[in-house]
């Protein structure tokens, strides 16, 4: 699965650390998962959905 | 519900679990059976069954070494303390982390275990099964920490 939470995350102006303490996550778990590292549970992903205000098909896709 | 332990206990369980585990591996090696060892931790203890060698099984108060049970209790509570005391900052790759560890070391002690049955014989087996009781929680402890150091490492030069 690949995102675009980096994209979105620089569209908004928002550190990685900054959006870790609004989703009460660690930074370094947001890095893991903007490097494909790691795929967040369902309720993070509607967690970041709604702060960027966008639909889980705009963040996240699955890789062919 | 979280079943961990607050993260106040974290670094000193850690500590102290490897401390006491490496202190029990030395004993088992070297110390066991050592008259002064003996002499200094011989106590008399409540025992709920105690089965000699040609005698029969019988509960009540005992005399016994009791430092290998003393380290028996030190390294599962403080291993065990150390497994599950909440990271910093807990979250759920933090517990994915977790479970991948305690994953893996079921499998390599059930391995390790396999291993032993097929091809230790006669009393050793007994020596190498009570040493395979705290494999699975060195391992756990140790994996796991090594994922965290690995976690920690290659998150921090992100922004």
């Amino acid at each position: 699965m690949t995102n675009k939470i980096r994209v979105y995350r620089s569209m908004n102006k928002i550190s990685q650390q900054d959006l870790a303490e609004k989703l009460a996550v660690s930074r370094q778990t947001i890095n893991a998962i903007e490097n494909d590292k790691y795929s967040p549970s369902l309720e993070l992903a509607l967690k970041m959905t709604k702060l960027f205000d966008c639909k889980v098909e705009d963040l996240f896709s699955l890789e062919n | 519900m979280s079943l961990l332990l607050p993260h106040r206990f974290k670094k000193v369980s850690r500590v102290l679990f490897y401390l006491f585990f490496g202190f029990g591996i030395y004993y088992m090696l070297f110390l066991e059976g050592d008259p002064k060892i003996e002499e200094l931790f011989t106590f008399e203890v409540p025992a709920l069954i105690n089965d000699e060698i040609f005698s029969p099984a019988e509960s009540g108060w005992i005399e016994t070494v009791f430092l290998d049970e003393l380290l028996s209790v030190f390294i599962i509570i403080f291993g065990l303390m150390a497994g599950f005391s909440k990271e910093k900052y807990e979250d759920e790759l933090i517990d994915k982390l977790r479970n991948d560890a305690l994953r893996i070391s079921l499998f390599i002690s059930y391995g390790v275990l396999l291993l032993t049955v097929l091809s230790i014989f006669g009393l050793i087996f007994l020596s190498f099964l009570f040493a395979q009781l705290f494999l699975i929680l060195f391992l756990f402890n140790l994996i796991f920490d090594i994922k965290l150091l690995r976690h920690y490492k290659t998150a921090s030069n992100d922004e």
